[in-house]
């Protein structure tokens, strides 16, 4: 095999290499980076340079672009403009084969090793060892159990990889980089799905790496962790590089401000209600004050894997918030009230009423519970459907007459849902699929209050959607409680929108509700402290 | 170099005009000049074409087929396909000639009927229940179902003893037949139903976007299930026209040639072999240009190894069309 070090000098030859400020070779210069997908900004010119043979973290919070920078980088997805050099060589993009000749490899969360296949065969897969073209066993056994050596970790057992752990699985894919001679390897929330003990594994073959000078870049949410593994650290926030430093000139408080960006929250707040966050606080307690009645009891959520019996009590007029890491289980939780998870297991009164657990959406429907759910494209709207037709979808016999179905009617019984949430009703006969991320969300907003729910539940709801729309649809949100009544459960990525519209919030990990606070009486600090420290013991 | 000019209200995404919507727009309705030219071919080759007793007879020689197509696009739009309807054309044609050997002939063609539902009922849990991919299900049903009908009807033809058996099939009311007001009323009931009723438009949705009609709280399974019902009671219909138009029936009739051929016209009048996209009267011009050409086809004298690769060549055509829409959509 060959040695990482050979590399390194390698890479001093090339007359190209700049030097960075402290004298290292750097190892990823990015220029002006943009990406946008549809209306989005995910990315907006980022300048960002990676030493070679450190490690380096990307942190900020869900949407931040830090994902979206990784995969350019890995040559997964085609920056708007800008451009990428890696060790000194100009990047050709929107493509991983390149990239990974060009000695980059990623390591996503979806893993993308073999199940059915031995270790050795998924290392080696994109390059058998072969000879008159039948595969060599023993050799790639014996060179797999080398590089496993080099890294430091002991061989995986020559039986299918689908029989071990997420963290055997993704040690594979480290070794299948290392074993293609990657200078540059890339990780996308590496430790997500890793327990304590692996984790720290896992740094250990990280920082063995870096010693034989590969160039390592990861994205994650622990930031405890990336303080202590990182040696530099970048925080993205809204498509824009906030700052690099070195990961000893970071506090865990600073990084969570930059993450978070102060004043952003300010303008948040101002932009979406027009009151003062004060007043809003105040109007919270008012309604929690009123010791509404309680609609919806459920006790006992378990979902195999994914929900670790959970309690929720849920009032009448009242927005509760769920805040929680990705995977923490918030999304599992709304899903499993909107019958959309089958297997779940729990009890569930509505009005005091003892109800059996919805096994579907439209089971749930019947209960009063109207389910929003994260993934507006794939699992909202349907595309090829008009607006009117997606606003009436659950209830399309309400636009009947002798089971005729009038177009003109439908448009008519429509149309003012439409109006109340904002969408332009031009646009009424238009398909879904040409209106804009934000005017989706309206549309689905629209279906929700057709549904005349009692109970809903709302995932993500402004998420990829721009700054009016998530005016208007967080407007919808708290005009549903307070006006109207409906129970509302609210997920949100964004700790700014959770503590703004939420009367009483609950944070989430591992499948657990890990705290709950009153509206007013938290900051987000609390809530990333909650959302980040369950679980990690410390 | 700068990405976009700063605009933080966003745009929608929708203004994309110009030429791929000029193009989009001419790719779904290229069916409508392809029929136009087939017909003006159809008239050079043969005087006789547009003369009323050509196109009854026409219409007449295919509409079992036209029936099926029907049955196939709501299979079709549901997102599902339906190998069997073969195996069920036969299975019609036998019921209806066997039963009326003992039987009314309207309970003979009801039983036919129950028979063709009954077998959609069965594709569509396999479809549905044991989520077996549907054209896997459908052709291994196909063979089943083909299986039955011949233990059940005998390896040789079945001459009906019933007087009034061909009426069905060959008598009119005035200068129209029976057959070509069945198909015209199928046509009609078809657009009506799959355009005209929330069972239509929910069938649109399960079929384009299956994941958000189920959350959406449609019941996809049983949409789903219908269609394939629909398919096998159109089958059935078409075979017991088919045996009464006739006067004879056999257990091997039909077989997966038919269901090629059925395929064959939805998806060349633009219906999507993806789901959730297409239209009855696509339907309509597809049944069409491929009767319309087997017509020509007589008149020329075309054997049939050549027919069979014409209409092959193009059904794979129009798949490559289909696709190609798709991927532009998806890009």
């Amino acid at each position: 095999m060959v040695g990482k070090r050979d590399e390194v000098s390698v890479i001093d030859d090339i007359p190209r290499v700049q030097r960075g400020p402290d004298n290292g070779v750097i190892g990823i210069s990015c220029r002006g980076l943009s990406r946008t997908f549809g209306s989005t900004h995910a990315l907006r010119e980022v300048d960002l340079e990676v030493t070679a043979g450190t490690i380096h973290a990307l942190v900020g919070q869900n949407g931040a672009g830090k994902s979206t920078c990784l995969g350019i980088i890995a040559g997964r997805i085609r920056p708007s403009a800008g451009d990428v050099t890696v060790l000194g060589n100009n990047f050709q993009y929107g493509n991983p084969r390149a990239a990974q000749t060009a000695g980059v490899s990623a390591v996503y969360q979806e893993l993308t090793v073999i199940p059915q296949l031995t270790p050795q065969a998924n290392v080696y897969l994109a390059r058998p060892v072969t000879r008159g073209g039948l595969l060599r066993r023993g050799t790639m056994r014996r060179r797999y159990v080398d590089v496993c050596e080099q890294i430091g970790i002991p061989a995986a057992p020559d039986r299918p990889v689908g029989d071990m752990t997420v963290a055997q699985q993704q040690l594979i894919e480290i070794t299948r980089a290392v074993a293609s001679n990657s200078q540059v390897l890339l990780l996308d929330e590496p430790t997500a799905a890793l327990a304590q003990e692996e984790r720290r594994a896992l740094f250990r073959v990280l920082a063995g790496l870096r010693a034989q000078g590969t160039t390592i870049v990861l994205v994650s949410h622990n930031l405890d962790e990336v303080l202590a593994n990182a040696d530099t650290v970048t925080v993205f926030r809204d498509g824009r590089l906030i700052a690099t430093r070195p990961a000893g000139q970071w506090s865990r408080s600073e990084l969570i401000r930059s993450m978070l960006g102060d004043a952003s929250r300010a303008l948040l707040e101002a932009e979406t209600t027009g009151v003062a966050p004060s007043e809003v606080v105040a109007e919270a307690r008012e309604a929690q004050a009123a010791d509404r009645p309680i609609r919806l009891r459920a006790s006992g959520i378990t979902l195999s894997g994914r929900l670790d019996g959970v309690d929720l009590d849920l009032r009448e007029g009242e927005v509760l918030g769920i805040a929680g890491l990705m995977g923490s289980g918030r999304s599992s939780l709304l899903r499993a009230l909107g019958g959309a998870e089958r297997g779940t297991r729990g009890s569930l009164e509505i009005d005091g009423t003892p109800r059996s657990w919805p096994s579907s959406p439209r089971a749930a429907q019947a209960l009063g519970i109207a389910f929003l759910p994260e993934d507006r494209k794939t699992e909202g709207v349907c595309l090829a459907m008009s607006s009117a037709d997606n606003v009436a979808l659950p209830r399309l016999g309400t636009a009947t007459r002798a089971g005729y179905l009038s177009p003109r009617r439908l448009a008519a019984r429509t149309s003012p849902y439409l109006k109340a949430v904002g969408v332009d009703l031009k646009k009424v006969s238009h398909s879904a699929q040409s209106l804009s991320g934000g005017n989706q969300q309206k549309l689905l907003f629209a279906r929700m209050n057709y549904l005349e729910p009692r109970i809903l539940l709302a995932d993500e709801p402004t998420r990829g959607v721009d700054v009016g729309a998530k005016a208007d649809i967080l407007e919808n949100v708290r005009s549903l409680a307070h006006e109207q009544g409906v129970a509302v459960v609210l997920v949100s990525s964004e700790l700014e929108e959770v503590l703004a519209f939420s009367d009483r919030i609950l944070v989430m990990s591992h499948g657990r509700i890990a705290a709950e606070f009153t509206a007013g009486e938290v900051t987000e600090n609390d809530l990333l402290n909650a959302a980040f420290h369950i679980g990690e013991g410390t | 170099m700068r990405p976009l000019t700063r605009k933080d209200k966003t745009e929608p995404a929708t203004e994309r005009v110009g030429r791929s919507a000029v193009l989009q727009v001419y790719g779904r309705y290229a069916v409508l000049p392809i029929l136009v030219g087939v017909l003006i071919f159809a008239r050079v080759e043969d005087d006789s074409f547009f003369t009323w007793s050509s196109v009854q007879l026409t219409l007449q020689q295919n509409a079992s087929l036209g029936i099926i197509a029907v049955g196939l696009t709501f299979v079709l739009i549901g997102g599902g396909i339906d190998i069997s309807v073969g195996a069920l054309y036969a299975a019609g044609a036998s019921v209806y000639t066997k039963e009326s050997l003992h039987h009314s002939l309207p309970v003979s063609f009801l039983l036919a009927v129950l028979v063709g539902a009954c077998a959609g009922i069965v594709n569509g849990l396999l479809v549905t229940q044991l989520k077996f991919n549907a054209f896997v299900a459908t052709l291994g049903t196909a063979s089943l179902f083909g299986g039955l009908v011949v233990v059940y009807a005998g390896n040789q033809a079945l001459v009906p003893n019933n007087p009034g058996f061909g009426d069905l099939g060959n008598n009119s009311i005035g200068k129209v037949s029976y057959v070509v007001l069945i198909l015209v009323a199928t046509f009609l009931v078809g657009t009506f139903v799959l355009h005209r009723t929330a069972y239509g438009k929910s069938l649109y949705a399960t079929g384009g976007s299956f994941a958000a009609s189920k959350l959406a709280g449609l019941r996809t399974d049983l949409f789903r299930l219908s269609t394939y019902v629909i398919s096998g009671v159109c089958a059935t219909i078409a075979g017991a026209i088919y045996a009464s138009q006739t006067g004879i029936s056999e257990s091997d009739l039909g077989g997966n040639f038919i269901a090629l051929s059925a395929v064959a016209i939805v998806v060349l009048g633009g219906t999507s072999l993806f789901g959730g996209d297409g239209a009855m009267w696509r339907t309509v011009v597809g049944f069409a240009i491929l009767a319309s050409i087997t017509t020509i086809f007589t008149v020329l004298a075309v054997t049939q190894p050549i027919q069979d690769m014409i209409e092959g060549g193009i059904v794979v055509v129009a798949l490559i069309l289909d696709a190609a829409a798709r991927n532009r959509g998806t890009a």
